[in-house]
């Protein structure tokens, strides 16, 4: 018998029940629905969707708070396909995210694969790995500023004592996107740690006993049994990486670098910022904003498509 | 005094009404200048100058019983104070008297948000249009536009850069301290001796200059005979006398002698680093003197900066305070009666000055003991003062959109001339194209 065929065959069994109230206390009645999804409907809507509205209608005017908004229809966004400086922050926000996303997803994984188990003060030990997530990002970002220090900073004191005389790692057009992409490594290590420990305590540990049985050692458990079991959550970071360093990774670099040197870390965040509120060309800025938010959408869709929710005939 | 952090002064209605059926009244009778015994004012200051400002409001408020200030804070950069309050314009929630700096003069009177202060200072009362040191009050002259020959900030400070130097780093070094006839290679003769490295990377810079903001090449671009802008406002920084003042600070920096803005951001900004002994050298304002006092432990003074091709020529600029078209509609016998105290030897310029930050913007109070005779450091007191004659302002018509973007391509000409050994006249020209786009686009859209 198929797996669809005993589902069918449970549902068959189940007596047919009044629908207003079901076992578990559930209710057919929008009321509880709208209940507890309206405040949250009501501030996405204001917060998220109607900015994004606003922002995307705005797009298409030229203003700079003062006057009055002057419409000037695609022009905006022409002039980015001209704008050798939102190109070169394009170019460096795929590279921001090349350098943050993998290391992220696989160093989360591996943290959460080693944590995942229980020793005397484990908990202390988890909640190291927690600790940056509750850091505030300028906070973090200055103490990054002072451990990438040339003078005074742990990385070149430590360099020092083996005799090697390290680069100015904010200062070098070729370190600077590195160093900046550890920062951002270290910030978003945390939720990955947490999504991966919460999908790794979901694993049948029956799955694990059997491949034990036959013979699997830990690298075989952890790619036949563990990483195919956890491949949702791994998508979910994945996208959740990919947003959290497109559009999260502004105070960092503000702060660390403010897309220097020579541009080299002038991510999109930051140029957007430059442009809207330096420079006051809020027309502009929400063009190139629009085309950030369309090309997160699309890498969020090839990374996870929308799907089908599996039900296995569970009349949900 | 009451402090708002998100503001929610809103004038009733009623009072909206009562202030305008009043304001004849209030106009016939206001030769008189009756102190007000009553009301809210509604002040916003940057935020680095709470601390000062502080005792300013405490003293207002005992000198007139009744009256309440209601302050805020506004970010300390041009860009935030921008920002913060065009976003409070659009809200209609305006305070009567704000805070903010030079370059945005033109763009907030264009705004509707700065109300011209000619009214105030042809009212007859203390301060008139001749007490405020003219130089610092023509920062606030908008010489374009709508608002042409209006005045849209008051000065809140003389303030000029002078050269704060580590006593003991000279002490250390056996070397006699800056005097008044100091030329820039003998400035830089010593910063190299006082600099310290490790390797190559430098340890101990002899100076902090930041060469990127205007009053660093301002006054060394006139000290060679020359101008910033050309007759069409355009930037012109391939003129001999620019590249010559660009290079001979970026050799420097290149030299590791001079801290550039980034360094000395990674520092943790120059008064930081001055303050840990990590310059001994800094170009620097009065503003700063309050910070540059609670960080240094060691000696220190402040002298003249020195001359540049036989000429001495020294950035100079001021925050300023302007009645808003808010304040000026609905609060302006307050706000009237606020400045006048506030511009007074005895009343808030007496407060402020004792903070150290400011010099008074009053030609009258140059020699006042109530700044000069303040216990040191710094012990000359007399440089800040005599600075003013000598100097050079960033030009007041430079749109502050346009500013923007000269900050952000001068930054990245240091970094090309010194990262990547990119020739100087080649740097500049290439923020040269940028910077006069700009300038071209913000003209043609109306500045």
């Amino acid at each position: 018998m198929s797996k669809t065929d005993t589902a069918e065959a449970r549902v068959a069994a189940t007596p047919r029940i009044a629908p207003r109230r079901k076992n578990n206390g559930r209710t057919d009645s929008p009321f509880w629905a709208a209940l507890f999804v309206g405040p949250n409907v009501v501030l996405f809507t204001l917060f998220m969707i109607v900015p994004i509205l606003w922002g995307l209608g705005l797009s298409v005017f030229d203003w700079n708070l003062i006057g009055e908004p002057r419409f000037v229809g695609l022009q905006n966004y022409t002039d980015i396909l001209k704008d050798a400086r939102a190109l070169n922050s394009v170019w460096k926000t795929v590279y921001l995210v090349f350098l943050g996303v993998v290391p992220t997803v696989v160093l989360s994984f591996l943290i959460a694969v080693l944590i995942n188990t229980t020793f005397p003060g484990y908990t202390v030990f988890r909640t190291m790995y927690l600790l940056p997530i509750v850091i505030s990002l300028v906070a973090s970002a200055v103490l990054w500023r002072f451990i990438y220090d040339p003078r005074v900073g742990p990385i070149a004191q430590l360099l020092s004592v083996f005799g090697i005389s390290g680069p100015n790692w904010l200062q070098d057009t070729t370190w600077a996107m590195p160093a900046l992409s550890l920062v951002i490594v270290w910030l978003r290590l945390p939720l990955g740690v947490i999504l991966y420990l919460a999908a790794l305590q979901q694993i049948n540990p029956q799955l694990l006993e059997a491949a034990e049985i036959d013979g699997a050692g830990p690298w075989a458990k952890l790619r036949h049994v563990i990483w195919p079991n956890v491949m949702p959550v791994t998508l979910l970071v994945l996208v959740l990486t990919l947003r959290g360093i497109i559009f999260d990774s502004f105070d960092i670099a503000f702060v660390m670098t403010r897309g220097g040197p020579l541009n080299s870390t002038d991510i999109l965040a930051v140029y957007i910022y430059d442009l809207a509120f330096a420079q006051l060309r809020l027309g502009y800025a929400s063009a190139l904003s629009t085309v950030l938010f369309v090309i997160v959408t699309i890498l969020a869709l090839i990374f996870n498509p929308p799907r089908r929710r599996p039900t296995n005939g569970d009349p949900v | 005094m009451t402090k708002t952090t998100t503001n929610h002064y809103m004038p009733s209605r009623r009072a909206v009404l009562a202030g305008l059926a009043a304001s004849p009244i209030a106009l016939a009778a206001g030769r008189a200048f009756a102190q007000p015994t009553s009301g809210t004012l509604s002040i916003a200051v940057l935020d680095w100058a709470e601390t000062g400002i502080k005792p300013v409001f405490a003293a207002y408020e005992a000198a007139r019983p009744g009256v309440k200030i209601d302050y805020s804070l506004l970010p300390g950069d041009y860009q935030g104070i921008r920002q913060t309050l065009l976003s409070r314009r659009l809200a209609n929630k305006l305070p009567d008297i704000t805070y903010l700096a030079d370059i945005l003069a033109t763009q907030l009177a264009n705004a509707e948000v700065t109300a011209d202060m000619r009214p105030f200072l042809t009212s007859g009362g203390p301060i008139g249009m001749t007490s405020l040191a003219k130089p610092f009050l023509d920062q606030y002259l908008v010489t374009s536009g709508p608002n042409k020959d209006g005045i849209f900030g008051l000065p809140i400070g003389a303030d000029t850069v002078v050269l704060y130097y580590n006593k003991k780093h000279f002490d250390d070094a056996g070397i006699p301290y800056p005097t008044d006839d100091w030329t820039f290679e003998k400035q830089i003769e010593v910063a190299t001796q006082l600099t310290q490295k490790n390797g190559n990377t430098t340890t101990r810079y002899g100076l902090a200059a930041s060469v990127p903001w205007h009053a660093t090449y301002v006054p060394g671009i006139e000290a060679f005979g020359d101008t910033l802008l050309d007759e069409n406002n355009m930037y012109k920084l391939q003129s001999e006398a620019a590249i010559k003042v660009f290079t001979m600070y970026w050799d420097q920096v290149k030299a590791g002698v001079i801290a550039s803005t980034p360094q000395q951001t990674q520092l943790g900004g120059g008064f930081q680093a001055f303050g840990a002994g990590t310059v001994s050298m800094l170009q620097s304002v009065r503003a700063l003197t309050p910070l540059i006092r609670s960080v240094t432990t060691d000696d220190w003074d402040a002298a003249l900066v020195p001359t540049i091709n036989g000429v001495r020529k020294t950035g100079m600029g001021s925050i300023a305070q302007s009645i808003t078209t808010t304040g000026m509609a609905n609060n302006q016998e307050l706000a009237f009666d606020y400045l006048n105290w506030f511009y007074s030897e005895d009343g808030g310029m007496k407060i402020l000055t004792a903070s150290y930050g400011t010099v008074p913007p009053v030609e009258a109070l140059y020699n006042s003991p109530i700044w000069t005779d303040l216990p040191g450091p710094p012990y000359d007191n007399r440089v800040f003062a005599e600075s003013i004659q000598y100097g050079a302002m960033n030009p007041t018509s430079i749109p502050a959109d346009v500013q923007a973007v000269v900050d952000t391509e001068l930054t990245k000409a240091e970094e090309a001339v010194v990262l990547n050994n990119m020739p100087v006249a080649d740097a500049l020209k290439a923020a040269e194209t940028v910077i006069n786009e700009a300038m071209t686009r913000v003209l043609a859209s109306g500045g």
